[in-house]
């Protein structure tokens, strides 16, 4: 049998806080090199941390809509370890007294178990040049949150799964943008072997590196071909620390792991203990958001929409609202689900633009999709109505007088434009006698052409057709 | 507490000395050691993890808002670093000759 | 010292006050004394220039204004002074100018005192005698030949010899308290937090205070009153009230009571037990009941603090590797530079407790020593929470004995650590102790006595600690 692989992951969450976890720099992107450091980031002698409450909130937010266990009573730890980016030689974390325990998160039918979600402080960044290392501790301090899952996970694709489900979460709670490019979302993996059922699980590797959820889905499965063709042949596994070269579509040995890292934590005593209030800790549970998981099953059991459009419209919580505002317009969920997960979806993209800032507003995107709804207009005139209402923000009134597009539905007007284009295409009417009954089709399209589209296609259908009979 | 682990000792602790002076530590180490061993004598008792806990510090909260406040000056910043190229610290590589 | 001149803070503000003399004139005679005196002490590692600006050059204290206004004070060399070399008495740290300030320099200024330099130190505050200093010992003005104590030595000997109205100092395990008592002046180590640590070089953070340094008591509780209270930069430090310490330093002891080791004063020299009774006999005449209470065995609590001052040290320390500042080494690699760093710039005590401190935290090692020394704390606060439900505060020596040779006890670490049996007790529970400067031994050095209060207990300590000065010291604190 196939080994089984057993995975669990670390991710770093950079919280969406104003300032740093331990001072009041900014906690800002791409600003120029050491340009927001203080005595306290940078580790000057003498400077001390001192906790930011809102690093504390979103951490409790996050931890409570993954449904962990919060520690009233919790407290920091010191790592110690050299490294260039570190500017203690120790970090700041949480050691045998972390915020939350336990937790999960679903993917799909599956329920992954968290162990633990920590506070802790980022390093800075170390770019390498071939003579030195050049240090900008601008990241240095950023607070992270980490999470950290039980070996639960059984495949590359199940951890890209689980990034997917916690990136959505993580905007959906306003915790962070989960953006892997950016770095705001980081993520190692844990892998090792089940050779046989009931067997022992083999070395652990851990994986390091994976920038992309994609690169993490790759970098599993051939971690898991590498050491399941090792363990085939009958090669040892050995506990080590390798990197994903996703270039080459390979990992690398980084650093062997010896019995276990010598970090000596010990209670952190320049912090005290951090200590929740339960009135808080009710107040955070009670503003919690809907949560997207919740939202799809809603979307499928009770407004009765399809699988796939419930996931892409709970994707983005600005879109779920565009969507529901929609609904309470146009009772179609169907129609408007159709609608934000096309066109709305479709102009975002192209304009690079978040659902709350889109132009047209969802009762207005409802106005349009009545008409169509009421057959008085084809669903390709709309999305061009449409077009022009984002592109001049208009209403949908103003644009569809403007483009007098209501489609003809008039008989009287419609039957001399099918007898015209029966007439130009005998060869066509032949074949319909002939058995060929698809031909009307055809005949239907040059109609529709024939009156710019605009006519009532329901209607040409059925005027052709008792034209074709009649002969 | 021999030369062997103050040596280990040593690599923990961003050390690194030299013979003569590793042996005077690790015989200086052996005697505060010996001394810190009249801890044993001490009845073990089941007592939390953390630091002891008064009631006068009940009220020491120790957080702060998330408010932010001016950075230190990119050239303060750096003013005490033995080499920078004007915007970063500088150091030398983790391994001999570049790379990691 | 000539005639009518003040010879303590308070004098010196009256004086001040009453239009008697200038804050010039002064920080002229500081300053000639300084530099008759300064050279051969070697107290300071830097010395304001002459032209250095100072608020209150002219004219008087306006109202209300702290007895400080106008004074000249020194701080200790890990205390930061903006653009001034801080070099925590280590040659890796040799030329640092930190580019900010600590909160009670701040505070200092807003009570209108001057810095009039910064005092030499045992390297990043590990010694109990000022001969770790880089730039070499710090001598005792009443003996240049012994040790001012340390690691606030310089300190208590500038403030001892007249050049500095007051000093800060830092005490981890006695390190306010122990040159206090080698000089002769009052030392403070206040409750754990009440005086900021923002801007104090970390040696142990669960055991650093900064702690004043005068020549009286009254003095003491001058500048305790100007620079304690609750800082937001430090997390450790407590929000309770000051309280009136100067008017407790004023107020009649009569009705306390002060518990002493039920054992005797020991471990101390017979110079030191004859002078302890005699503080009791003056504490008892007036008014104050002399009770017995019972303290945890010194060794136990020497042991705990060496284990507990290493281990945190050893990560403090962690963070001097020559990248973002200090003394670089040439190094090959990032971990080259790290290691030579390192050893060129630390010296042999600091190494020693940086190796120990690495060997009580690592695994195997972790639970025989950290874990034990840490549950030993919680049962040595315990302990002296119970002695002081049954007195108003304890009596101890601050040293077994008077100020000891240099030289004298470099040769085994051990025999240093013990100097300070008698002043780890209160550092561990985070209670606030006092050195009172009382009498001289044989040799005519300097004893005291200690006074350990309860937690925010400092305005007892001031009023105990007034009285036995009143009947014992030598009035103005006994200069040399």
């Amino acid at each position: 049998m196939t080994p089984e692989s057993v995975i669990g992951l670390e991710v770093h969450v950079r919280l969406r806080t104003r300032t740093k976890i331990f001072c009041a720099c900014r906690n800002a992107y791409g600003a120029p090199p050491n340009s927001l450091t203080c005595p306290v980031c940078l580790g000057l002698p003498g400077a001390l941390p001192v906790l930011n409450k809102a690093a504390v909130e979103l951490a409790l937010r996050l931890g409570l809509a993954l449904g962990c266990r919060v520690r009233l009573r919790s407290r920091f730890a010191r790592k110690c370890y050299f490294y260039p980016d570190l500017p203690r030689n120790y970090q700041i974390t949480q050691h045998d007294e972390p915020l939350c325990e336990g937790g999960r998160l679903e993917i799909g039918d599956r329920e992954i178990t968290l162990e633990r979600i920590h506070l802790e402080d980022d390093a800075g960044r170390m770019l390498d040049r071939a003579a030195d290392q050049c240090l900008d501790f601008n990241r240095a301090g950023a607070p992270l949150a980490e999470i950290v899952t039980r070996p639960d996970l059984r495949s590359g694709e199940e951890a890209r799964l689980f990034l997917r489900a916690l990136r959505r979460l993580l905007r959906a709670l306003d915790v962070c943008d989960g953006d892997m490019e950016k770095g705001s979302l980081r993520c190692d993996a844990n892998i090792s072997l089940r050779p046989a059922a009931g067997a022992k699980t083999g070395p652990r590797v851990e994986l390091k590196n994976l920038n992309t959820m994609r690169g993490v889905r790759r970098a599993l499965d051939h971690e898991a071909a590498r050491q399941a063709t090792r363990l085939a042949a009958g090669r040892p596994l050995v506990p080590e620390t390798r990197g994903w070269d996703a270039r080459r579509g390979e990992t690398f040995r980084m650093r062997l792991k010896e019995a276990s890292s010598e970090y000596r934590y010990f209670p952190e005593p320049d912090l005290p203990p951090l200590v929740v209030d339960e009135d808080r800790l009710a107040s955070i549970r009670r503003a919690l958001p809907e949560l997207p998981a919740n939202r799809e099953r809603r979307y499928v059991a009770a407004l009765g929409l399809d699988a796939g459009a419930a996931a892409t419209l709970c994707e983005s919580p600005a879109l779920a609202a565009y969507f529901e505002a929609m609904t309470r317009a146009l009772d179609d969920a169907s129609a408007c689900a159709n609608w934000v997960t096309g066109e709305v979806l479709r102009i975002c993209r192209e304009r690079t633009l978040n659902a709350a800032a889109f132009p047209v507003l969802p009762g207005e995107a409802a106005a349009l999709l009545r008409r169509v709804a009421g057959g008085r207009l084809s669903l390709g005139a709309a999305k061009s109505v449409f077009a022009s209402m984002v592109a001049e923000g208009l209403t949908a009134a103003a644009a569809l007088a403007r483009a007098d597009l209501e489609l003809i539905a008039d008989r009287g007007a419609l039957a001399p434009v099918v007898d015209r284009v029966l007439a130009e295409n005998p060869d066509q009417v032949a074949s319909w006698r002939a058995g060929k009954t698809g031909v009307a089709d055809w005949l239907i399209g040059r109609v529709m052409a024939a009156t710019g589209g605009r006519a009532d296609p329901a209607l040409v259908a059925g005027i052709v057709r008792a034209r074709l009979a009649d002969d | 507490m021999d030369a062997e682990l103050i040596r280990r000792l040593e690599t923990l602790a961003g050390l690194s000395c030299a013979p003569d002076e590793r042996e005077a530590l690790s015989r200086d180490l052996r005697g505060i050691v010996a001394f810190a061993d009249r801890l044993a004598a001490f009845v073990e008792e089941d007592a939390p993890a953390g630091g002891p806990d008064d009631p006068h510090r009940a009220d020491t909260v120790g957080v702060r808002a998330d408010r932010p406040r001016p950075s230190l000056p990119r050239a303060d910043a750096l003013s005490g670093a033995a080499a920078t190229d004007g915007d970063h610290v500088l150091t030398p590589p983790l391994r001999a000759g570049g790379g990691r | 010292m000539s005639g009518s001149a003040p010879t303590t803070l308070l004098a010196a503000a009256a004086a001040l006050r009453g239009g008697e003399t200038t804050a010039a004139a002064l920080d002229a005679g500081l300053r000639d004394a300084a530099d008759a005196r300064a050279g051969d002490l070697n107290c300071f590692t830097w010395r304001a220039a002459a032209a250095d600006p100072f608020p209150g050059c002219e004219g008087g204290p306006p109202a209300g204004a702290s007895p400080l206004w106008g004074l000249g004070g020194a701080v200790k060399a890990n205390i930061c002074v903006r653009g001034r070399v801080a070099d925590c008495g280590s040659r890796l740290l040799a030329g640092w100018r930190p580019p900010y300030q600590a909160t009670v320099v701040g505070r200092l200024r807003e009570a209108g005192a001057h810095l009039v330099g910064a005092t030499v130190m045992d390297e990043f505050g590990m010694g109990s005698s000022t001969e770790h200093a880089a730039t070499g010992p710090a001598r005792n003005p009443h003996d240049p030949t012994r040790v001012p104590g340390g690691s606030s030595g310089g300190a208590a000997a500038a403030v001892a010899a007249g050049l500095a109205w007051f000093a800060l100092g830092s005490d981890t395990g006695g390190s306010v308290r122990q040159p206090a008592h080698c000089c002769g002046v009052a030392g403070l180590r206040p409750t754990y937090g009440r005086i900021s640590r923002h801007g104090l070089v970390a040696f142990a953070s669960s055991l650093d205070q900064i702690g004043p340094l005068a020549r009286t008591v009254a003095d003491c509780a001058a500048v305790y009153e100007a620079v304690a209270g609750h800082d937001a930069a430090d997390a450790t430090s407590l929000r309770a009230p000051l309280g009136a310490p100067l008017d407790a330093a004023g107020r009649s002891a009569a009705g306390l009571t002060v518990g002493v080791p039920r054992g005797g004063p020991t471990p101390a020299d017979a110079d030191t037990v004859s002078d302890f009774e005699a503080s009791m006999e003056a504490l008892r005449a007036a008014g104050v009941t002399v009770t017995d209470i019972d303290l945890p065995d010194p060794d136990i609590m020497l042991a705990a603090y060496t284990v507990i001052a290493a281990a945190e040290v050893s990560a403090n320390l962690a963070r001097f590797d020559g990248a973002v500042y200090g003394a670089r080494a040439v190094g090959d690699t990032y971990a080259d530079m790290v290691a030579r760093t390192r050893a060129e710039g630390f010296g042999r005590e600091v190494k020693r407790r940086i190796l120990l401190g690495t060997y009580v935290l690592s695994a195997g090692y972790r639970d025989a020593y950290y874990e034990r020394a840490q549950r030993a704390r919680r049962r040595v606060a315990a302990a002296y929470a119970a002695a002081l439900s049954a007195c108003d505060a304890i009596a101890t020596p601050t040293a077994p004995a008077a100020a000891f040779p240099l030289g004298d006890k470099l040769d085994d670490p051990l025999r240093m650590y013990r100097s300070d049996v008698h002043t780890v007790g209160p550092s561990l529970s985070g209670l606030p102790a006092l050195t009172v400067p009382t009498g001289r031994d044989r040799d005519g050095l300097p004893l005291s006595l200690q006074l350990t209060g309860p937690a925010l207990g400092e305005e007892t300590l001031f009023t105990l600690g007034a009285a036995v000065e009143a009947a014992r010291g030598e009035g103005g604190g006994g200069g040399p």
